[in-house]
This record gives structure tokens, C-alpha cells and sequence, in this order.
């Protein structure tokens, strides 16, 4: 855990990020490329839900392995642009790890020998993905045109007054709020990704083989 | 989605009966085919634009699909051609530096030839992040901004750089902004001078993700409550 000095420096400001949103994003994630979820694992009616070509990475993967803020390398001069802005940044690309709902639906009729006997959904499990996008659509409500966006309480003036020394405090509140826009859009917001199959018995290839027997 | 039904294949101009389709239908959009379309380039982007109607535009060849992507880049008149809008969105990439699988390296040539205009998109493009902090509701924030270089220009040539700030898939771009490219744009960042619009109404869209964490981070640290997102159909 980093603890940041006052006044704090890049270096500085990258760590605690780390500590705030990295860990906040890289806990709890199950599905990636390397682990997707299946149903019926095993058995004739195995089937991907959500296949890798629609997760981004590994489960264990950093979206953001690499963070920097602007142009600053420890010891030079940072400013509120290059905070606000590249923190804003790493933020969104932390919102590939996000809550996924994988459903697989059984449309057809059901009834096959040795699957499931009804239509429906078969599959429905929420868990934390590195998924393709980072899609942050209808995480809130778009503020009218005619207005600013809400007040800007946090970081402090301090931080984004020029010449003005930044405090730890308000980099603090800064960071923090950064983790709670990650949580809103990609923990607090489940996208739902609802595959569809014919009947239970089938599984990917089925109407093809079919056409060829 | 437009089912092909809904899709009527034309040329430019749009002849009067299919134009009449789209008043009855609102489902309906068009596909104009460049090569046999009787106007080109600057006029059909100010025809585009003066119909208003929902189309995109298909090309034959690489040629005509730079001639008109320079054109486009180089229009004063805002219009809406998806195809256009992600090619600028790969060309604007690529002159980052940001490749990628989907994005591999097309324009080499393109952006030799046509730097001027491509650094005029840039700054304004780049300067969208000093926007994004004007708009908070803190005077401290848009003192900030305005401490940049300023630019009062009222030239709206690249206009369209609006039109790629619908694409999600636009903005990975800001990882790579120069500092030394912004400016502060009082007619761009004030005025409602683009059909009427101001910037705001371009920018704060659902589908900005840094104006969504913006928004997020200036609200505070309220936590919303657990919602679902649309449905994402996807046979297998």
C-alpha cells in the first residue's frame, strides 16, 4: 500500500491509483479468455456461453499495465491537466473488468433425450469478467445539454489552480471517487450477455452436422 | 439494426421516390454507391449534410475512399457517414501511434499527404480534454482551462471531428494527447455554433466514457445501485 506524501509527486500518484482502482478492478475476476464459462462442462451438450473472442484477456490480465500521468516522470512538475486527465483515462480502461450476467437460452421446444426438458434459460450466472469492452453506456443518466456537470468538490482548488501546491488529502478524495466511478460502471452495472441455441441437446455445430447426415 | 429491406442502395443524387420512402418509413436509410453517384466529394457532403437523412456512402476502390476521406477531413459542413466517421477514427489512431489488432497500419501515405489538416484535427481533438474539465461546475476548474493558449478562431473547417465522439470506440485515443496541442477554443467551447448545437451537446453523450467518469468522479462518491444493461443478443 502506498502512502502519499504532501506534497505528493507522480510516482506518488500512480501507486496510490494502483492501490485504488488496479485493486479495486483486479479482484474477484473469474471469466477471461483462459476461463470461460460453460454449460453443461463434460457432457455431450457442452457449450461456451460467452466465447473468447468476446472477453478481452486473460482473468488475470491489467488492462492498464502501464499507467503514467501525461508526460511526467518523478521529479518534474505535474499539473491538474495531466492528473485529472490521464486518471479520468486509466479509469475507463479499467472498465473492461466488469460485471458480466451470461445467460444461455434454450429457444426450441426442449424435450431431448438426456438434456434438459424444457425450453428456457439453462445457464444464467453473474460473475466478474475481462470482457471485450468497456462499454459505459446508460451508467447514468445523461445530464441536460443546458447544464454543467455537478459540482466539483473533490480535488480540492488546491489541485487544480496553477502554481498551487497539491495536497494528500485531496488527492485522496480525488482517488477515491476515481474507484467509485469504476465501481458504478463496471461493478455496480451488470451487462447482460444472453446466448441463444435451439434446443438444449445442441451445441454449436449442431444444424450444421445435421445438414450433413 | 436495418434489416437489408430497410436499406435502399442508391446513388447521388437520391431519386425523388426513394427520397419519399424515408417520410413514410423512418426506418429506411441509404447506401450510396460513390463510383456511379453523379455528384462527388465536397458537393456530396454538403448534399449529405443539407438532407439530413440517415445513409453512408460505399466505395469500389482505396482511391475514391481517400478522395472523399480528404474531402472530409477538409469539409466545413457537419454531416453523419458512418463509414467515413470510422475511417477517420483508424486514420486518427494510426497518426497517434495507437495499433492494434483491429487497427493495423493503413494510412501511412495518407497522413504524409495530408498532415496539415491532420494536425488541425488533432488540437482540436486533443483540446476536448480541456473542455471536458470547463464543463465542471467549478470556477477553479475553468480558470484552469483557460489558462491554456487561446484560439478564437470561428473557422469550422474539420468540423466533423464532432462526429466521431459517438463511436465508443473513438476515444482509447485520449491515451495520447499532447500537451503542447491545446488550446482553448472560446467560440468552439461557448457557442452554439455547430447547427445550432454547442459542443456540450457533442461531447456529453452516453457514449463518451470520459465524460460519463467525469461526471462520475464530480458527483463524489455516491454508489448507484445495481443496474442491468440492454441485453446483448448473440446466437450460437
Amino acid at each position: 500500500m502506498a502512502a502519499l506524501t504532501d506534497p505528493v509527486n507522480p510516482t506518488n500518484i500512480v501507486s496510490r491509483f494502483i492501490d485504488y482502482v488496479r485493486a479495486t478492478a483486479q479482484s474477484g475476476v473469474t471469466w477471461g479468455k483462459n476461463d470461460l464459462p460453460v454449460y453443461a462442462p463434460g457432457t455431450p451438450y457442452e457449450t461456451t456461453v460467452i466465447p473468447a473472442a468476446d472477453m478481452g484477456a486473460n482473468n488475470n490480465a491489467d488492462p492498464a499495465p502501464n499507467i503514467f500521468i501525461g508526460d511526467a516522470v518523478p521529479g518534474s512538475v505535474i499539473n491538474a491537466y495531466n492528473i485529472y486527465n490521464y486518471l479520468n483515462f486509466f479509469t475507463y480502461e479499467y472498465c473492461y473488468i466488469r460485471n458480466i450476467r451470461a445467460i444461455l437460452t434454450v429457444t426450441g421446444l426442449g424435450g431431448n433425450a438426456g438434456s434438459k426438458p424444457t425450453a428456457g434459460d439453462v445457464y444464467d450466472v453473474t460473475r466478474v469478467a475481462y470482457f471485450s469492452n468497456r462499454n459505459t453506456q446508460a451508467a447514468i443518466a445523461t445530464p441536460a445539454p443546458s447544464t454543467g456537470v455537478a459540482d466539483f468538490a473533490g480535488p480540492a482548488p488546491g489541485v487544480v489552480s496553477a502554481n498551487q501546491v497539491i495536497s494528500a488529502a485531496e488527492m485522496e478524495n480525488f482517488l477515491a471517487r476515481c474507484r467509485t466511478s469504476y465501481n458504478n460502471f463496471a461493478r455496480n452495472q451488470t451487462y447482460r450477455y444472453n446466448a441463444s441455441v435451439c434446443h438444449a441437446s445442441c451445441h454449436t455445430s449442431c444444424h450444421g452436422s445435421r445438414g450433413r447426415r | 439494426m436495418n434489416s437489408p429491406n430497410n436499406i435502399i442502395k442508391t446513388i447521388a443524387p437520391i431519386a425523388i421516390e426513394d427520397l419519399k420512402k424515408y417520410f413514410v418509413d423512418k426506418s429506411i436509410t441509404y447506401d450510396i454507391d460513390y463510383t456511379n453517384s453523379k455528384i462527388k466529394g465536397t458537393k456530396l457532403l454538403t448534399y449529405i449534410s443539407n438532407l439530413d437523412i440517415p445513409c453512408d456512402i460505399s466505395f469500389n476502390n482505396k482511391n475514391e475512399k481517400e478522395e472523399l476521406l480528404k474531402e472530409y477531413l477538409n469539409s466545413s459542413v457537419l454531416c453523419t457517414i458512418p463509414s467515413l466517421e470510422i475511417q477517420t477514427i483508424k486514420l486518427m489512431l494510426e497518426y497517434k501511434g495507437i495499433h492494434t489488432e483491429r487497427n493495423p497500419i493503413l494510412y501511412k501515405n495518407f497522413i504524409t499527404d495530408n498532415l496539415e489538416i491532420i494536425k488541425q484535427w488533432e488540437s482540436k481533438l486533443d483540446s476536448l480534454t480541456l473542455f471536458n474539465m470547463y464543463i465542471v461546475n467549478s470556477p477553479e476548474m475553468q480558470e484552469f482551462a483557460k489558462g491554456f493558449p487561446v484560439d478564437e478562431t470561428e473557422e469550422l473547417t474539420g468540423i466533423n471531428f464532432l462526429s466521431l465522439l459517438k463511436h465508443d470506440s473513438f476515444f482509447v485515443y485520449y491515451g495520447k494527447i499532447k500537451e503542447s496541442n491545446l488550446k482553448f477554443y472560446t467560440k468552439y467551447f461557448d457557442e452554439y455554433m455547430f447547427k445550432g448545437k454547442n459542443l456540450y451537446s457533442y461531447w456529453a453523450t452516453e457514449n463518451n466514457p470520459l465524460f460519463l467518469i467525469t461526471f462520475g468522479i464530480s458527483e463524489g462518491l455516491q454508489l448507484i445501485e445495481n443496474k442491468e444493461e440492454e441485453s446483448n443478443v448473440a446466437p450460437i
